[in-house]
């Protein structure tokens, strides 16, 4: 088995869930969003990112506002919507769920 | 010394080295094949451009530097192959990768493409792309296409606007690099048949080289490879071909098309772009004859929609063969479709409507009996054709034509003649006029509309070869019949211009109409017969 796959197929299932949290709460801008998630090392590549975002965006998870910026052209700033919210709640309890479950396995051992 | 462009990504605007900006090139294009042309995937580019433009300004800010290749590799680096998206990046992303050499494939299909170029533009920016693609000065490139707008009548025009729906609009920085590609067309184009041609050996050769002793299967693949690389190079120039056939023959016939409706007198008379329709007579013209007024705008409006645009979509398929630009634009090609659809349905419940125009039928005939107690023979001859050249030819309603006099368009037709018996002893000439019509009213009135002329002197009688309608009648298969009646024992002579109108002239002799002319003829029990002594012919 590929190590660097299966480590890269289990970042991918958590990155959306990551990039939802990351955007919680205050409206960002995609470099804000990449430095948060470069700094935890969640994405190697920035160009992982954009993909997600439009994809988020389109299903209506995220919606996003330009807004002028002092260097520069203006800027997508992204926030979650009303649906978006809800997902994310879903995702956190399912993802307690996750290592709760992970835990309680490793220790029973 | 290095060379250095100046470039525009996300609004920013920036000096590059020469390879550097090769190297930014090649990246974007990767990218967007990658992402391809869907809404989704352009949108996804231009947030990777603006994030490049921002990493850009973070590099050179403070102080004015040039990108050197070296910035661009880093930034790269960070951003990512497309390959390196698939770490996290979405499932079916994986099926979208190349399996083989991605550089060199890239290499080879970065090739001009034709946009849009917004940020020259003066109205949609098709010119300004245009100039781009071929590398003609864009102060040229418009002069000619104003030249071409006066000349064509407009057409151009249309020309223009087909390019502004259907060719992309340069978005991307990797689009507007796209659009000012390396290559000059014809040569591209050359190069791209060259390249291909050396494909077609480089397979050959390996075709031939590949040992017979290797697997039979091998030699087979090679075979094919020759074969497909052979067809491709001859499917390319084939697709050319066609291409410039189609915008050749496309703005042709939107010229003609175009003039057709709207002028009239066209100057393309004669060209080989005269697909049958005359230039003295135009649509507009030929309809009003055979149209009610009230549905005559309609038809007009139907036909121009009906015939206009398989017309300009032979031109944007010719272009796209030609200039090989994207296009994602259902919504106008269904819109299109639909509108052409309606036309047709317009067209079709106008014609049938226009059918109840020809329901009825009504005819009037007069009597006139021929004064001429004494006479033993009456001469018969038809006055001059002063409207054969003025006639269109091309054109033919039932028995009527259309003749266009002192540039006034006139329908005229000849009428029929035929000889009987007359069961009294005197000559009679029945003059019948016929018609269609909506109602029987109608009928009549239209009947009315005919004009026939004819003249008698002494024993003498002259027929007009034509009858008319008056002026803004409607065709409605007007005709007009006579028949003159012979008493036993009188004749007719008929004069040799006589051939125009006479009709199946029943004779003992059976002889055919033309052969008849030039000759006198006695009524006798049996019906008309030649008469003998007959080539002394003079008025008595």
């Amino acid at each position: 088995m590929d190590l660097n796959n299966t480590k890269a197929q289990m970042r991918k299932g958590v990155l959306e869930y990551c990039i939802l949290l990351v955007i919680e709460g205050k409206p960002l801008y995609a470099s804000d969003i990449i430095e948060e998630l470069s700094r935890s090392k969640m994405i190697v590549v920035e160009g992982t990112l954009y993909p997600l975002l439009t994809r988020l965006k389109n299903d209506g998870l995220l919606a996003y506002k330009w807004e002028e910026s002092t260097q520069g052209p203006p800027r997508k700033y992204y926030e979650l919507t009303e649906e978006g919210s809800y997902f994310l709640n879903e995702m956190g309890s399912s993802w307690d769920e996750l290592v709760e479950a992970v835990r309680m396995i490793k220790e029973h051992k | 010394m290095k060379k250095t462009f100046t470039i525009n990504i996300s609004g920013s605007i920036f000096h590059i080295d020469d390879d550097a900006y090769e190297n930014l090139q090649r990246y974007l294009h990767m990218l967007n094949r990658h992402f391809g042309t869907a809404i989704e995937g352009q949108e996804i580019l231009q947030d990777i451009e603006a994030r490049i433009s921002e990493l850009f300004i973070e590099k050179t800010s403070n102080k004015v530097e040039v990108i050197t290749n070296i910035m661009v590799e880093e930034v790269i680096a960070r951003m990512g192959k497309p390959e390196d998206f698939l770490e996290a990046g979405d499932e079916d992303a994986s099926t979208k990768t190349q399996p083989k050499g991605e550089s060199a494939d890239t290499e080879q299909k970065m090739r001009r493409r034709l946009y849009r170029d917004g940020d020259s533009r003066v109205l949609g920016g098709v010119c300004s792309g245009m100039g781009a693609y071929f590398n003609i000065d864009l102060v040229i490139l418009r002069v000619i296409f104003v030249l071409a707008f006066f000349l064509s009548a407009g057409t151009a025009m249309i020309v223009y606007i087909v390019l502004w729906i259907a060719v992309p609009k340069a978005k991307t920085t990797a689009q507007r690099l796209e659009m000012k590609g390396k290559e000059a067309t014809i040569s591209n184009i050359e190069k791209s048949i060259k390249e291909e041609m050396n494909e077609v050996g480089e397979s050959y050769n390996k075709f031939m080289n590949t040992p017979t002793n290797e697997k039979g299967q091998t030699r087979i693949e090679r075979f094919g490879d020759v074969v497909t690389s052979v067809l491709r190079v001859f499917l390319r120039i084939v697709v050319l071909l066609f291409g410039a056939a189609l915008i050749i023959g496309g703005i042709a016939s939107l010229i003609a098309f175009v003039t057709s409706i709207a002028v009239g007198h066209s100057f393309m008379s004669g060209g080989p772009w005269d697909f049958g329709w005359d230039s003295d007579i135009n649509m507009t013209g030929l309809l009003e004859h055979f149209v009610s007024p009230e549905a005559y705008t309609i038809s007009l409006i139907a036909i121009s929609v009906l015939v206009g645009i398989p017309i300009l979509l032979i031109l944007f398929i010719g272009t796209k063969l030609l200039f090989r630009y994207k296009t994602n634009n259902k919504l106008i090609g269904l819109g299109t479709f639909g509108l052409w659809l309606v036309a047709l349905i317009t067209l079709i419940v106008v014609s049938v409507s226009q059918v109840g125009n020809f329901g009825k039928q009504s005819s009037q005939t007069i009597t006139q009996k021929v004064e001429c107690t004494v006479c033993k023979t009456l001469y018969l001859e038809t006055s001059d054709d002063l409207y054969e050249s003025m006639i269109d030819d091309h054109i033919s309603l039932d028995r009527m034509k259309i003749a266009v006099v002192n540039g006034k368009e006139k329908m005229l037709g000849h009428p029929r003649f035929s000889v009987e018996k007359s069961s009294t002893d005197e000559y009679l000439l029945l003059i019948k006029k016929r018609a269609r019509g909506s109602s029987t009213e109608d009928a009549q009135n239209n009947v009315e509309q005919i004009e026939y002329n004819f003249s008698q002197k002494d024993s003498t009688m002259i027929f007009d070869p034509y009858y008319f309608l008056k002026e803004n009648a409607k065709w409605r298969e007007q005709e007009v019949t006579m028949t003159l009646k012979v008493p036993e024992g009188k004749s007719v002579y008929l004069g040799k211009k006589m051939a125009d109108i006479i009709y199946d002239i029943e004779n003992t002799e059976n002889m055919w109409d033309g052969d008849m002319v030039g000759k006198t003829w006695i009524m006798t029990a049996d019906g008309l017969a030649l008469k003998k002594d007959t080539v002394p012919v003079q008025k008595q």
